[in-house]
């Protein structure tokens, strides 16, 4: 029994070296990708050293693909930031990574994509731990439910690690053309729209499976009194959910908008408004084209105008 | 719990050192260890359905007392009535309630006077339909006088919710699984080495081939009249892996997890992809199952003994309860018909017992006779499967019509590349272990312990590598 317990320790003591060393490999990845943007969309919020009103969008990458800032400054002589990256990341990272930069006046509009609310999106999927090459500090505000649910992702973000350092020992990879995934992608208000000149693709239909998971909630609530209490305010603006998937999923979406309005929080629009065929879809079930975006501004502007005029 | 969850990886250790270490000197304390972690494991769904198991079990358990004490043949039968009526009624209203309403409704609607059935909001409790049989065929052994009833309620009721085996099977014999709960396990190491390659190659095949082939799946049988012949051909070949390895992916970690703590469960699938024909595929192919209808109904019934409509009937009745068994759908009904239709030309010319052992045992490659003999029925079955995948009768026959078509022989616009390699050398390992109890059993052996870890940890790398989102087993629902 003892030397069972003995090999076995060994066995995944080797394995778990294996791991925490490709873990801690350097990143080999391209540093123009995606994930850096974070430090764009930073300096964009840091830049702003004016008290005045600001328009911060965040959410995953329904808002980064969602909106056209600037004719959200020009139509309220605000200025806008879209802060939106990624939906992987989790609903908890994004509340978490704005709130430092909040400011009294703000206005933060937050899309969070409605998987958010079921299973454990909100605490984020791989992305977010691939998050962690680009900027290490992510690890500081990870919480240990966090780590604990990532532990299959750290693996195989370690294996994906050790799979380019072998590949590519010495050399860093190189540069292909511009995709609508990359630091470049987005425009000097933090707006994808690389992916404006692309064509378009087939949408897949989303389907959500997971159980409503109200913990979400609560801990957007949470977040939503800290922002009040700095002085700003939140509003919930519904994602880009293209039509078919919308249909799907209808019943958990239902669910989504009952509980916003049973915890009262400040609406803009209906979910259905903002849902949109597939023709204004650019490559997946919230990632809009130029029109989509442009249209899908136009109707946040609408929303937006009563409350701040 | 999941067992390709991060749960299911700590709790397994946790269990195991428990048992091995501080309740092994008392065969109750392991008892009581293991009906608790069951329950735990069971519950970690929704403990609200361990109401179900706990009564389950205390009726069988009461009644195979009580028949131990009867000789009247009229009470002993009302007493096996009752074990029979409680179990399939718990089965009925959770899985078939709103099946029934839905059907009378229809058949109400096409005789010209509609009616209006009401429907439940029932959530199926997970593996009702494994434990209830288990449970069941308890009570029918006790009756059959094959079995001595036991006194010893814990190990019973450890019997009835062992955690490897309760929600996805194998469905376990009473005579097989319930004197290792009455007897002294000895902790065996080279059982449970082979049961952690076991319960790796378990993973290996769900987590790698069955998870990346729903993707496909789905994707193909959501969007049916999107694809070509191809497409569609693709999407079935890719569940017949899909459905084979996702379950016997489970029974494999299932049996391995039950070996580290000294438990020997049945088989439950002997490669039946590599069958010869149809009938060999059924003696290969959720084992547990098919022995447990055969012994239970199919005998009763007569079997293959007597006129040739009768030996038609029951092999009929047997299929189509079989196909009932997986869900309240007339697609597995017409599932198991069509399985019928396949069985019945073998037992009437009286082939259906002519491959029984392995193919090309002892040797590496098959003869061509054998070779197209395999794909024939690896054919047939893939058919068969478009009934069991569609959402609906009128879907199953879409896809059929689709894939038949002239559009067969264009090239398929979904091809999942890296997927082919990975079926590929799957059925490759498959092949050469064929002749053990799981294909990685003794592959590999003759090696130094370095070259057979770094085998091992390339599975583990491998499943990590091709993880996709967690996906619920399929039997689960069943």
């Amino acid at each position: 029994m003892i030397q069972f317990l003995k090999k076995i320790i060994l066995f995944f003591f080797i394995f778990c070296s294996f791991i925490v060393v490709g873990f801690l490999l350097p990143d080999k990845s391209d540093p123009e990708n995606m994930h850096y943007s974070i430090y764009d969309k930073h300096k964009l919020l840091e830049n702003t050293t004016t008290t005045d009103k600001r328009i911060i969008l965040i959410g995953g990458s329904n808002v980064g693909f969602g909106f056209y800032s600037p004719s959200i400054t020009s139509a309220f002589n605000t200025k806008t930031i879209n802060a939106g990256i990624h939906g992987g990341y989790g609903l908890s990272f994004m509340l978490d990574d704005i709130l430092p930069f909040v400011q009294k006046n703000d206005i933060i509009i937050f899309s969070p994509e409605y998987e958010q609310f079921f299973g454990n999106d909100f605490y984020g999927s791989d992305v977010l731990i691939q998050l962690v090459d680009a900027k290490p500090s992510v690890c500081k505000s990870l919480s240990i439910k966090q780590w604990y649910l990532h532990l299959p992702n750290i693996c195989k973000i370690s294996v994906l690690k050790w799979r380019s350092f072998i590949s590519h020992p010495l050399k860093e990879k190189s540069k292909s053309k511009l995709t609508a995934y990359e630091r470049k992608s987005y425009n000097e208000f933090g707006d994808a729209v690389a992916h404006w000149n692309f064509p378009k693709e087939t949408i897949v239909e989303k389907e959500i499976i997971s159980e409503f998971n109200p913990d979400a909630m609560d801990y957007l609530l949470e977040k939503q009194e800290l922002i009040q209490q700095k002085g700003a305010q939140l509003f919930i603006v519904y994602p880009s959910l293209n039509r078919p998937s919308f249909n799907k999923n209808s019943n958990k979406i239902e669910k989504v908008v009952k509980q916003f309005i049973q915890k009262k929080m400040n609406l803009l629009g209906s979910p259905k408004r903002y849902s949109f065929p597939d023709s204004l879809h650019f490559d997946s079930p919230y990632h809009l084209t130029k029109e989509g975006q442009l249209l899908r501004t136009k109707l946040l502007i609408e929303d937006l105008k009563p409350l701040l005029n | 719990m999941l067992f390709n969850s991060i749960e299911f990886a700590f709790f397994l250790p946790i269990v195991f050192i428990l048992y091995w270490f501080i309740t092994k000197k008392s065969l109750q304390l392991q008892n009581l260890l293991l009906l608790s972690a069951s329950y735990f494991f069971y519950g970690w769904w929704d403990w609200r359905f361990l109401s179900l198991i706990i009564v389950s079990s205390f009726i069988d358990y009461t009644i195979g007392l009580s028949l131990s004490k009867t000789k009247k043949t009229i009470n002993r039968k009302i007493l096996l009535w009752s074990s029979i009526l409680t179990n399939l009624g718990f089965l009925g209203f959770f899985k078939y309630f709103n099946f029934f309403a839905d059907s009378f409704e229809s058949a109400f609607t096409l005789l010209g006077s509609p009616i209006s059935t009401d429907r439940l909001s029932i959530l199926l409790p997970v593996g009702i339909s494994f434990y209830t049989f288990q449970t069941l065929s308890y009570s029918i052994d006790v009756y059959k006088r094959k079995l001595t009833p036991t006194k010893d309620l814990l190990s019973f009721f450890a019997f009835v919710s062992f955690f490897p085996q309760l929600v996805a099977g194998p469905i376990e014999r009473a005579q097989n699984l319930l004197p290792q709960f009455t007897s002294r396990r000895v902790f065996n190491q080279k059982k449970a080495i082979d049961g952690m390659r076991q319960i790796l190659w378990g993973l290996f095949k769900k987590v790698v081939i069955a998870d990346n082939c729903a993707e496909s799946v789905d994707l193909i049988f959501n969007n049916t009249g999107d694809y070509s012949g191809s497409t569609l051909a693709v999407g079935i070949v890719l569940f017949t892996f899909q459905i084979y390895c996702d379950f016997s992916g489970y029974s494999d970690i299932a049996i391995g997890t039950a070996r580290l703590f000294g438990f020997n469960l049945m088989k439950n699938f002997a490669f039946p992809y590599f069958s010869r024909d149809v009938a060999e595929f059924w003696r290969r192919w959720h084992i547990s199952l098919s022995t447990w209808f055969r012994d239970y109904l199919y005998i009763p019934l007569g079997g293959s003994t007597g006129s040739n409509q009768k030996k038609i009937r029951n092999i009929f009745i047997i299929f189509i309860v079989s196909g009932f068994w997986h869900g309240a759908n007339w697609t597995f009904i017409a599932w198991g018909a069509l399985n019928a239709l396949y069985f019945l030309p073998l037992l009437l010319l009286k082939r259906n017992r002519k491959n029984i052992k392995i193919v090309a045992q002892g040797k590496f490659f098959p003869s061509i006779r054998e070779l197209i003999n395999i794909l024939l029925t690896f054919s047939l079955i893939t058919i068969a499967w478009v009934f069991f995948r569609a959402n609906n009768i009128q879907h199953a026959f879409d896809y059929l019509s689709q894939l038949f078509s002239l559009s067969l022989f264009s090239i398929p616009s979904v091809r999942p590349t890296a997927l082919t390699i990975l079926i590929i050398i799957f059925i490759f390992v498959e092949w050469l272990g064929r002749e053990s109890e799981f294909a990685i059993e003794k592959i590999n052996l003759k090696f130094n312990r370095l070259f057979r870890w770094t085998f091992y940890h390339c599975i583990i790398i491998c499943i990590i590598l091709y993880a996709v989102k967690q996906q619920q087993f399929i039997y689960f629902q069943f």
